[in-house]
């Protein structure tokens, strides 16, 4: 991709402060068009979504960015689910080359191929070994190092095989497994800005996402929970 | 010297097994499981066994080749929750993809899917086979995704359950001879969801076989290097 090539980003959050965290880490990065989709949580009724974006629109910060993408069509609420037609129309008006993930849906192929380039997803484990849920507590559980894999979702568990980022984060420092859950949630916004300047790096290429050479993780079960736990008070 | 990860593993393996046995197995009612009283019996009793005995009891080792023996799944996986061995020999090699696809089909129908695997795995150590890997995946994300979701939601019919204690068992051999920490998990989460899985009429020596593949399969791990 060349470097001086403008890319369109829209960031698919459920709430304006994430959309918002993320957007003030993105919004220096040149050559980048930013959009705020806000979407609707799977069963969350229309009137609420709503109101919870019109009252933290009222009480929180960035009030000002808010309201200057909003008079600028680039803040978009979308009240349907995003595989919907109408959805799906005011996607493709928007020419988006890429989507960036922070929001509590599941994907299909019509909503994905809206984006040129696909959609983004942070991943809170090292792809291809760790694809599923708790995936830190398995790394954890397992002794392999934690991090952060961004990747171009497909329908599957985590088996898109594009890989733009990954990296080993050390999360020793947290004190609970909750703690550093949320430290590497909070590394979103920084971890898609350097996804974002990889791809626009000439000759970038993807890491593939071997599926042969991970493993599906689920669930874990309160005895190894708390092995895990311990090994995290223990320094990881 | 082991390392802190594998002294915890261990501690939490022997934990679970010691409760298993002493608080679980123990407390099972003969009675309640009918004609299969007398297995039961005979499970607790084996398995106070394997708690004074830690290094007696070991489940039979993977067959090299698809195998049959003389009886049926349900004969074979209580013969195993007892540490008894299966007089088995080689058969022609069965593909699994076919037969993933047929379990995909009657995904909703638990009773024809308790039939489809007692059927193949008529010998259940087949189960831990190489060319079984993608059933045993199925079979893995079914426990941990939809019926752990029946269960915990309180939405698990009778067949139902018979179809889960059945998988878990099928799994449970598996475990017991996989350097795989999440089919032992899955045994393990089931264990921590015991009150929801209820005795059925149709077939209650399920969760006695369950639970004594679930003690092998802790024992397996304890007696080998983490």
């Amino acid at each position: 991709m060349a470097q001086s090539e403008t890319l369109r980003a829209g960031i698919l959050a459920g709430t304006l402060p994430e959309a918002l965290r993320i957007y003030d880490e993105l919004k220096a990065v040149p050559g980048l068009r930013l959009y705020i989709l806000l979407c609707r949580a799977p069963g969350e009724a229309r009137g609420r979504f709503l109101f919870k974006h019109a009252a933290r629109w009222l009480t929180g910060g960035g009030r000002i960015t808010a309201l200057s993408l909003l008079l600028a069509g680039r803040l978009l609420f979308f009240q349907k689910p995003l595989d919907d037609a109408e959805s799906l129309k005011s996607l493709a008006r928007l020419h988006l080359d890429l989507g960036l993930h922070k929001v509590g849906v599941i994907y299909r192929e019509a909503t994905i191929r809206a984006f040129r380039l696909g959609i983004l997803n942070p991943h809170i484990g090292l792809l291809p070994r760790y694809r599923g849920r708790a995936v830190l507590e398995w790394s954890l559980l397992e002794g392999w190092p934690t991090g952060i894999t961004l990747f171009f979702i497909d329908q599957g568990i985590d088996t898109g095989e594009r890989i733009v980022l990954r990296e080993e984060v050390d999360v020793s420092h947290c004190r609970s497994i909750e703690e550093a859950k949320l430290y590497l949630f909070n590394l979103d916004a920084r971890f898609f800005r350097r996804a974002i300047e990889k791809l626009k790096e000439e000759g970038f290429g993807y890491e593939r996402n071997h599926r042969e050479a991970g493993r599906r993780y689920y669930v874990m079960s309160g005895l190894f929970l708390n092995v895990a736990e311990k090994l995290m008070n223990d320094g990881g | 010297m082991p390392s802190r990860r594998t002294e915890l593993i261990r501690s939490a393996l022997h934990e679970r097994l010691g409760q298993l046995l002493a608080e679980r197995v123990a407390s099972l009612r003969p009675t309640d499981f009918g004609a299969h009283a007398p297995f039961v019996s005979e499970l607790q009793s084996r398995m106070a066994s394997l708690r004074l005995e830690p290094t007696v009891a070991r489940l039979q080792p993977m067959p090299g080749g698809w195998t049959e023996w003389e009886g049926d799944c349900a004969g074979a996986l209580r013969k195993l929750a007892l540490g008894e061995a299966l007089t088995t020999g080689l058969s022609d090699a069965r593909p699994a993809g076919p037969f993933l696809a047929s379990l995909n089909e009657v995904r909703r129908k638990p009773r024809e899917r308790f039939r489809l695997l007692t059927e193949r795995y008529a010998c259940p150590l087949n189960i831990t086979l190489d060319g079984e890997r993608e059933v045993r995946e199925h079979l893995l994300e079914r426990l941990m995704v939809q019926d752990r979701a029946q269960v915990e939601g309180g939405r698990l019919e009778s067949l139902a359950v018979d179809d889960v204690l059945l998988k878990l068992s099928l799994i449970g051999i598996y475990a017991a001879q996989a350097d795989d920490l999440r089919y032992l998990d899955a045994l393990g989460y089931y264990y921590e969801l015991y009150e929801r899985l209820k005795l059925t009429e149709a077939e209650p020596w399920l969760l006695a076989s369950y639970l004594g593949l679930y003690a092998h399969a802790l024992h397996s791990w304890l007696n080998r290097k983490l």
